[in-house]
This record gives C-alpha cells, structure tokens and sequence, in this order.
C-alpha cells in the first residue's frame, strides 16, 4: 500500500490524509521516498509554531529566501498565498489563517517542489482557507507532489484531491470512485419514523427531521442533533436509505446532510465544495464534486 | 560553513536580541550597575573608577555567555524555529557560530559601555577589549553547550545559573583570603581583571600572570570546544 501511495505521490494528483501527528514521519517518508525527488527540495509546513512573531511577514520571507539563496521564489510565493496586503504586518498580529499561509510561502520561497502540509486548514479565516485550498488545486495540473494531514476527518473530505484515513493496521481510501449504479439503486424504502442512537452509554431515539447530519468517520457513525454528537450502530449506507424520505442527501461518501437544514453552499475551488448548517457556523460538511450535479438537479439551483 | 548564511543568521539574531526584554535586560545590567557604582562611589578616587570598570566587565564577561546564550538557543528550540531552520539547510555549526557571534559581539558592546562610562583610559581599551573577548570565548561553548542541553528557555536559566556563579563570584571575593585568590586563578574572568591590571601596570603580557592568565583563557576555550563537541556529536543540535 505505502509503495502505491508513494507512486500515485508522484502522480501528481494531491492526497489528503486524516490520522494524528504519529504519521508525519511515515508521510514525510512517503513524499522523500518518490523517485527522482530530493528530500531536502521537499517543504515541511507544521501545524504550529515555528515563526518569528516579531518578525514582519516581508522580513521573515526574506530571511528564509535569503538562508536558502532562493530570492527569485519570493514573488511567487507572495502571489501564490496572496500576501501582498500583509507584508508589513507582524507575526504575531496575523491570524491562525494568515500564519498558515506565511507558513506555506515560506517553503514556496525556499524553491520546494513538493510539500507535505500539516492541518492544512485547521483554523476558522475563510479567506485564508480558500487561498490554500486553490493553491492545493493546482497540484492537479502539474508534476508536483502535494501531502497533508489532517486531524479532522471533515478537513480531510474538503481538501482537493485523493482522501485517505490512516488507522491503526492500515490506509484506507475515504472516497473511492462511486459506480453510478450504487448512485442509482432506488430499493424500496422502509417505514421509519425514529433513530435509535447512543450517547455516554444512554440511548435515544430522534425523529429523522430533528438530525442535522450524519458523518461515518474511522468505522463508526456519529450522528449530530443541535451540535452535539451520538454514536449510531449502523452502517451509514442503511442510514442513507432509511433517511432519504425525510429529505436527506448524501453528499459525500462519508456524510449525509438534513437539506432542510443546510443555509449555504461553499464553493471552495473548482473541485472543492462544502455545505454550511443552520447553528453550525463553524462546520463545514464536505460535498463531493460528483455529487453537485445530482444536488442541482435535485434542488434545481 | 557557509559565511552567506551565517552572515544572514546573524543579522536576524542580533535583532532578535534588541527585541527581546529578557535579553535586553540581562544585557543591561553591567550598563546599570556601573552607573549605579559611578554614582555610589563617586568621590573616593581614582582607583574607585579602575575597580568599578574592572567588576561591570566581569559582570558582562559572565552574564553574556553564560546566560544571554543558552537562552538565545533554547528559545529556538522551543518555539520550534530551530528545526524550521533545519528544513532551510542551515546546519547546526552554521546556526551556534551565528549565536556566538552575536554573544561576543554583546559582549564586547557591554564593555566598551562599562569602560567609557567608568572613564577608563583610551590608551588601555584595545588591551582591555582584547581581553575581555578572550576571556568570553571559553566561556561561549560552555553557553552554548547550556543552550543545547535545555529543553525551553526556563530549564536554560537553570542550567546556566552555576555557570554564571561560578565565573562571576571568584573575582570578587579572591580578596578575602589567600586561598580563595588562589582558587579564583582558574576562572577566565579573573583572567581578564589579571590581563588588565597588568597593561595598566606597564607588565609584558606573556611574562608572569599574565601567561598565567593566558593559559586559563586558552584551557577553558580548548576544554569548552572539546566538551561542547562532544556533546553536539552525540546528541545534535535538536536534542
């Protein structure tokens, strides 16, 4: 699996890892081990720390362009992250968004060629998520190796590119290529007007209409009811069909989303979407890009 | 090592410092205390000024290497820009030499402040400033060796204090007895008070004491480069 991981790296095509931060080594390991590829050219983007908050965001830039002898790069960096605004601003005055993106620039201006990006967009600044995640966007077009991990599954889903779940004895792929006919199937649906779910051992039963969503994530599926989680024992493939009278969608392999809940689509990139929850301004639920076409015309917007 | 990137580590480092309270501080208490003495002594003669010039010195000799340095390389390490460092090719000789420059450089600001503001004489400060860099460079390894075996900032400050002590105490009290001065020969910054009361006295520098300051300077800077090398071979620079 590690060496079809390393090779499909090299591919191009960026992939997007959920696990902890035990698997930074095993990743970083991945993107040094693609043929061709120095790992010293290879850039480290960390969750946190790492900066010199006193610094200006043109000083720091600068002082890494300079350490590496890359000054040419400094430019694109600057344009690639949208920095220009920014520069004379402190370190320490930037927001978590801003950071991650001087973070990111800082490997483009040391002339990186692959990347391995840790949390990439663990923070709530919507700006700052949609600039890295175009920057993520454009691993697709050309012969550069992108890597991240994340520690939400939900950031995993958002991220363009090929998503993976890293468990204790194996990798698995989170989103494997839907057959159109498993998106076609229309079995009968059974009659059901309550959810059984469980939470700190105590069980309890919902109206279908009172879940906002539902996301499967390392073998279990969780339930969400006004921001808080329970625990289901079912497959989140029976969940979808119990669901769908009720006015459910299932818009990514590992989510299913209450449509008489959801406020907002969040066009992220051309292949990254999400959608937003009445109550939950922070969460973004992943919709698949496979998926819009079937939301439109569902919905017909 | 590359003189490029030492020379860019350093520009950020020595501004580093100036933005740094703690640093500034501990940088500024030779500078105080000298004023302070100036003031408190001031009107008992001429060898007042000598006296004072010659503890604010050692006050910097010791200070700086062996508190400002280790702190300057532990708060690298704990803030995580060290091994940002590391990912930019900046290996770990490159990265100390950087940080012992600027220490030396300090080192040398203080005690050009504490001699002009002491009002000792322009016709010893080469000598004066020459020594006090000697004395210093020893003392710089065994620094940087504390910054290397600290985890963060706090446990550097730990582990510097009997340093500091133990270079900054002896000068001072190796006029209570005989055996105490005798004790207090093996410290660089007695040294220093050694090298520099005899340029004062019109002795040869490497006649009598003064070779005997001469050879502790240059034991402490072998034994700090040997220990210090040791140690950053075995374990790193990110340990």
């Amino acid at each position: 699996m590690e060496e079809k991981l390393t090779v499909t790296a090299a591919g191009g095509r960026p992939m997007h890892f959920e696990g902890t931060e035990h698997e930074v080594p095993f990743l970083m390991g991945m993107l040094a081990g693609i043929p061709g590829r120095e790992a010293e050219d290879a850039g480290f983007v960390e969750h946190s720390g790492a900066l010199y908050e006193k610094m200006t965001v043109d000083q720091y830039l600068k002082f890494f362009a300079g350490l590496t002898g890359t000054m040419g790069c400094l430019d694109s960096a600057i344009e690639q992250m949208h920095l220009s605004g920014l520069l004379k601003k402190k370190i320490s005055r930037c927001t978590d968004g801003e950071k991650k993106r001087i973070r990111i620039a800082r490997e483009i201006a040391k002339g990186a060629e692959d990347y391995f990006v840790f949390n990439p967009i663990a923070f709530e600044d919507e700006e700052s998520k949609r600039i890295i995640l175009g920057w993520m966007e454009t691993f697709c077009d050309k012969n550069a190796c992108l890597v991240t991990l994340s520690l939400s599954h939900r950031d995993t889903c958002i991220c363009p590119g090929d998503h993976y779940e890293i468990t204790a004895d194996r990798i698995q792929c989170i989103d494997p290529e839907e057959s159109p006919a498993e998106n076609s199937e229309n079995p009968e649906l059974p009659q059901i007007s309550k959810i059984s779910v469980s939470y700190h051992e105590k069980n309890f039963l919902f109206n279908p209409e009172e879940i906002d969503y539902v996301e499967a994530n390392e073998g279990r599926v969780f339930v969400y009811v006004k921001n808080e989680q329970y625990h289901g024992d079912f497959r989140i493939s029976d969940l979808e069909e119990k669901l769908a009278k009720f006015g459910f969608f299932r818009c990514h392999r590992s989510y299913i989303v209450n449509m008489q809940k959801v406020t907002e689509l969040v066009k992220w990139t051309r292949n990254s979407y999400s959608l937003r929850l009445s109550g939950y301004d922070k969460t973004d639920v992943p919709l698949s890009k496979a998926k819009i076409q079937e939301l439109r015309s569902m919905y017909e917007f | 090592m590359n003189a490029k990137i030492i020379c860019t580590l350093l520009k950020k480092d020595l501004k580093g410092c100036l933005s740094n309270k703690n640093i500034l501080v501990s940088f500024l208490i030779p500078v105080v205390f000298c004023f302070i003495y100036q003031y408190m002594f001031s009107g008992l003669g001429e060898d007042v000024n000598v006296y004072v010039l010659s503890m604010c010195a050692v006050f910097a000799i010791s200070i700086i290497p062996s508190s400002i340095l280790p702190v300057m390389i532990a708060e690298e390490k704990e803030k995580y820009t060290l091994r940002s460092l590391m990912l930019a090719r900046v290996r770990g000789q490159e990265f100390l030499a950087s940080k012992m420059a600027v220490c030396l450089l300090m080192v040398l600001a203080d005690a050009a402040a504490v001699f002009f503001i002491s009002g000792g004489s322009t016709d010893g400060f080469p000598i004066y400033i020459t020594a006090a860099l000697i004395s210093a460079a020893g003392l710089c390894f065994l620094g940087a060796l504390a910054g290397l075996t600290a985890k963060d900032q706090s446990s550097a400050g730990t582990l510097s204090a009997p340093l500091m002590l133990i270079t900054m105490l002896p000068p001072f009290f190796s006029g209570l007895n005989d055996t105490v001065a005798k004790l207090s020969v093996i410290v660089p910054t007695t040294s220093f008070q050694t090298l520099y009361s005899a340029a004062g006295a019109g002795e040869g520098i490497f006649t009598g004491r003064c070779l005997t300051a001469l050879s502790v300077c240059a034991l402490w800077i072998v034994v700090g480069y040997v220990l210090f090398n040791l140690f950053y071979r075995r374990k790193g620079i990110d340990c």
